[in-house]
């Protein structure tokens, strides 16, 4: 409490002695025999000071800029990020040039234009050329910037390739997933009823549907049990209760053990939706698998599943598939300049091209222990600065091999961490 | 009465001049004198509720700033002892560390603060209700009551946040953004438990009271201007907020459709926000809603919502720039028709934000071309406010130099958007550091400026009393540099692809080499931070002890306010409403006696008007 008391007093202080210097200022200037509505003597100084001010800014962003450049990223590590770089080149031209063109301007007429008693102002209203000319000027450079823009837009945005090498990730509080499809080169489907320790992105096979179809039935028919039950209870409660005053102990020790039917209504509701989800899900999928011939429930079975690190490979359309467990997040790799959010019920994609390895990477930044990285970008919780995942890239055949190394899906379900570390 | 305010003489009331602009000339006598409820809380008097939204406003920038040095100190210093604050701060300090979800209660706080407490009320809020009758010649508001039901919903709001800000689970802590479905759910998040309750609470009563009074300026600009105050005869200030009660008026219900939406997801059952969640081991059995929905309707208010802080610091500054160039604001009409501009644009960029957020590429590429669009009305304006001080006879007062060092801010930040607003640029500099030197250098410190040039230029009408000048000029050069020093580097950390809203960098290789840029910009942060102190000694002090105004017009303005009385009564003008001859910019008009005509002054027979 003393310690408020005192930091109370200190700022009083602090505040009366700002005042007190303000008033002496005024003091001086109302000997000067000046109004404090006047233009103030200090008019020039202050003019100056203000040419000074906008000197001083324009030294201190040029300077930092370079200053601060070679901390910059190091050149893009994808092939797309380069239209990114020279969109962003050419917009700094031209913003650059604007933004020392204007400040030259706006601190340099308020230095020179400082109020002189000799001069008067120029009653200067309206200029319909000068405005023409200000329109103009702005709306061709934004038709370039947005062309280039655009058209950089739809190459980095369109369809991926064919045989795009495809990787899904999938985001949760706090971490990734990562998944490769193994040698029939296709992702499982995968459904958000079926995740668990084992399955943490809820891959779907035919067994793990019916094991947990299954598994719904039989706590369905516990629950329903269970509710039975407690509903007997009640009405035998409300018989005694209308029969008169049962036995007061009794009563009380009867209460503790019972439990009220409703508390599994909501959770039988549940259960039973999830059920229903599956099936419908499960249904559909049969439905797709008679139409097409394809045994699309087995494609999950091959795929690979990694939560330490993800491989890419060089050279080579990469097509990631994002999605989110929980939250939004936003899968962002600062050095190929890659960033998608990954939604929750809504998947997303981007496609890039890396075309550096690692080790060319680690030669280029002329850094032995440089590492590409994954970040998260997107405000996801407590943990959202702490989802870091190192991203390496390597030739084909190399991300083959160590991909041969891994389990699949089907074969070591549990090799995958469970949540969160 | 002092003496001074005998020494001037106003005209009476002349019953025969009455016609249907000043009705109620024979009544506002009686108003004058109520009781200390009536003249200091529950006033009618757009004047009174003038200066509650502002002191509200300072009140709330005074926390949401402080909000900002607590977790400035937690990215300056990651390793440092905090235990002092643990007194302050109590569970949230844990073994000297301020803890995550405190610090992102922070961040999420003080965006909310600033933006719609600070930035949406205090400005606005202010400025609308103190210069729309008095310089478009009214006796008060349409509705007076509307407007001090305006202000009670802001105070209720007020409120209801600032008691969640002490909740047991924590203040809302997903971002100001509040996005779901972290927002939705308080099992992602402590702070999306109670404290997102009462914050969405908070800003339903918020829109509310934006709504009763942005309803209000509109009606007052088009039905209550005073005898020849055409709409071209409108000062710039006005027609700013006339522009920007539309904006507001148009563009909150959706954020009120969005809050409301989000607070049936979070507290009845619906899905409009989810689907397909499994969070806390368990699958969320919600179908079919989308997280995208939400920032679409939290977008269409968010990005109007810039306009609306901005468009009355614009509307400030060029009144003010002109006044005290001495020179009429150049481009009066393209100044109009730009704002105009900017409002019908401002409706078609929204999806800025949301480039990378899984929306289709072509809507993405259709808003990347209205956004640069809508830097074109923006250069106009900046070139209009430079052509303005081109050969004027400056004047710099404290409000002058704030003036200036918007255009200044206008500049800096404006020009990154077209960085961001470039989809493919975005692509890289989304939700980075670079687009957090982008907005608040653009409509954080750009708005706070154009504030402070209010504040300086209007407290004489406001108070009757002057501010300490010396004061305001110590009060610039350090808001100056201390803003453009916290704000400028993180351009640079956004170059080196540092992602915002982390509590600390040290997972990464590529973000934790910004240890020493991250203590300057907190350096420079408790400096511009502590200058604000000076201001407000310099406010709080003036309004008791400052020097009392002897002129009607200290500043030698052309505008109507200034020739009210020094302390106008209800109804502003003791005698009849002045009429309005001229525009307001009739600065150093060659052949005029004065550097200034006021707008009540008759056109001269030969004088050719604007």
């Amino acid at each position: 409490m003393a310690s408020y008391i005192i930091l109370a007093v200190i700022f009083l202080v602090f505040m009366i002695v700002i005042w007190q210097i303000g008033k002496l200022l005024e003091l001086i200037s109302v000997i000067r025999g000046k109004k404090e509505t006047d233009v103030a003597s200090s008019n020039n100084v202050l003019a100056l000071l203000f040419g000074m001010l906008g000197g001083l800014f324009l030294l201190a962003t040029t300077w930092s800029y370079f200053y601060f450049k070679p901390t910059f990223l190091p050149e893009s590590a994808s092939v797309h990020g380069e239209e990114i770089d020279s969109m962003i080149e050419t917009t700094f031209f031209f913003t650059g040039l604007v933004f020392f063109l204007t400040h030259i301007a706006l601190f340099y007429f308020g230095f020179k234009y400082r109020y002189s008693i000799k001069r008067k102002a120029r009653y200067f209203a309206h200029s319909n050329m000068l405005e023409i000319v200000w329109t103009i000027i702005p709306a061709i450079v934004l038709t370039v910037l947005v062309i280039q823009g655009a058209d950089a837009w739809y190459n980095i945005t369109g369809e991926p390739e064919e045989d795009a090498y495809e990787i899904e990730a999938t985001a949760y509080q706090f971490g990734w997933f990562f998944r490769y499809p193994g040698k029939d080169k296709e992702l499982g489907r995968t459904n958000f009823n079926l995740i668990s320790a084992q399955n943490p992105v809820g891959i779907a096979t035919k067994g793990i549907i019916e094991a947990k179809l299954a598994e719904l039935e039989s706590e369905i028919k516990d629950l329903v049990g269970k509710r039975e039950k407690a509903l007997e209870k009640e009405a035998e409660e409300e018989e005694k209760n209308k029969g008169g005053h049962g036995e007061e102990h009794g009563e009380e020790a009867e209460h503790e053990e019972h439990q009220p039917s409703t508390i599994y209504d909501d959770k039988l509701k549940r259960r039973r939706l999830q059920y229903n989800h599956i099936y419908q899900f499960y249904e559909k999928i049969k439905q797709e698998t008679a139409e097409t011939g394809k045994d699309i429930l087995a494609y999950g079975k091959d795929d690979i599943m990694v939560a330490s690190e993800l491989y890419l490979p060089v050279d080579k359309e990469v097509l990631m598939r994002l999605r989110a467990r929980d939250v939004l997040h936003s899968f962002y790799l600062p050095h190929f300049r890659v960033k998608m959010d990954c939604v929750p019920g809504i998947p997303t994609r981007f496609k890039f091209t890396p075309r550096y390895t690692t080790e060319e990477m680690r030669k280029m930044v002329n850094n032995p222990e440089f590492n590409f990285e994954l970040a998260c970008a997107e405000m996801c919780g407590k943990g959202h600065f702490g989802m870091q995942k190192y991203v390496y890239v390597e030739p084909l055949e190399m991300v083959e091999k160590w991909l041969d190394g891994k389990p699949k899906f089907a074969e070591a379900p549990a090799e995958i961490p469970a949540e969160g570390k | 009465m002092s003496l001074l305010e005998q020494d001037i003489h106003y005209p009476a009331p002349k019953e025969t001049l009455h016609d249907s602009h000043n009705g109620h000339d024979d009544h506002h006598e009686e108003h004058h004198k109520g009781n200390f409820w009536t003249t200091y809380i529950f006033s009618t008097d757009h004047k009174m509720i003038s200066k509650q939204f502002l002191f509200t406003g300072i009140f709330w920038a005074i926390i949401g700033g402080g909000m900002s040095m607590i977790f400035r100190l937690k990215l300056a210093y990651p390793e440092a002892n905090f235990a002092f604050l643990e007194a302050f701060l109590g569970k949230w300090v844990e073994n000297g560390q301020i803890v995550p979800e405190f610090y992102y209660a922070m961040v999420t706080m003080h965006g909310i603060i600033l933006v719609f407490f600070v930035l949406t009320a205090g400005l606005s809020g202010t400025f609308a209700n103190f210069l729309i009758p008095l310089q478009i010649g009214a006796r008060d508001m349409a509705s007076p009551f509307m407007n001090a039901l305006s202000y009670w919903f802001f105070f209720l709001a007020s409120i209801v946040i600032f008691v969640s800000l002490f909740v047991p689970t924590g203040a809302a802590s997903g971002g100001w953004t509040l996005y779901p479905p972290l927002s939705a759910l308080p099992q992602a998040m402590p702070g999306s438990g109670l404290g997102m309750t009462l914050l969405l609470t908070g800003v339903a009563l918020f829109i509310v009271s934006s709504l009763l009074g942005g309803l209000n300026y509109i009606v007052t600009i088009i039905n209550m201007r005073t005898k020849g105050m055409k709409l071209m005869r409108m000062p710039l200030t006005i027609w700013a907020i006339l522009f920007t009660a539309i904006i507001g008026v148009l563009a909150f219900p959706a954020l009120l459709a969005a809050a409301v939406l989000l607070i049936f997801d979070r507290s009845f059952g619906t899905s409009f926000y989810l689907s397909e969640i499994f969070i806390g081991n368990e699958p969320l059995m919600r179908l079919g809603g989308s997280p995208i929905l939400f920032q679409h309707l939290f977008w269409f208010l968010g990005h109007p919502e810039v306009y609306i802080i901005i468009l009355p610091a614009m509307g400030i500054v060029s009144e003010v720039l002109a006044t005290n160039s001495r020179k009429p604001i150049f481009g009066y009409r393209a100044m109009v028709l730009s704002l105009l501009a900017i409002v019908v644009l401002s409706f078609i960029v929204w999806a800025h934000h949301m480039f990378v957020s899984g929306l289709n590429p072509f809507i993405g590429s259709i808003f990347m071309f209205f956004t640069l669009a809508i830097a074109i009305p923006s250069a106009i304006k900046v070139f209009n406010w430079i052509t303005t001080i081109w050969q004027g006879n400056i004047n710099f007062t404290p409000a002058m130099l704030f003036s200036l060092a918007f255009v200044s801010t206008f500049i800096s930040g404006g020009l990154t958007g077209i960085w961001l607003g470039n989809s493919t640029i975005d692509i890289q500099l989304h939700d980075n550091y670079f687009v957090v030197a982008h907005f608040h250098i653009v409509m954080g410190t750009s708005a706070i400026f154009g504030m402070f040039a209010g504040i300086y230029h209007w407290f004489p009408k406001m108070f009757g009393r002057l501010m300490n000048r010396h004061l305001g000029y110590v009060h610039f050069f350090f808001s100056f540099i201390g803003a453009y020093g916290v704000f400028w580097p993180m351009h640079y950390m956004g170059m080196s692809g540092v992602p915002r809203r982390y509590y600390e960098f040290g997972n990464f290789d590529t973000f934790r080499d910004f240890g020493d840029l991250n203590i300057f910009i907190t350096v420079c942060a408790i400096i511009a931070y502590s200058a604000q102190f000076i201001f407000v000694v310099n406010f709080v002090m003036s309004i008791l002890k400052g020097k009392k105004l002897t002129s009607l017009n200290p500043w030698k303005s052309t505008t109507l306010e200034w020739t009210a009385p020094i302390h106008p009564g209800h109804g502003n003008w003791p005698g009849p409403i002045p009429e309005v001859h001229r525009w307001p910019y009739d600065y150093s008009k060659p052949g005029a006696e004065e550097d200034h005509i006021p707008q009540t002054e008759p056109v001269k027979k030969h004088e050719i008007s604007h």
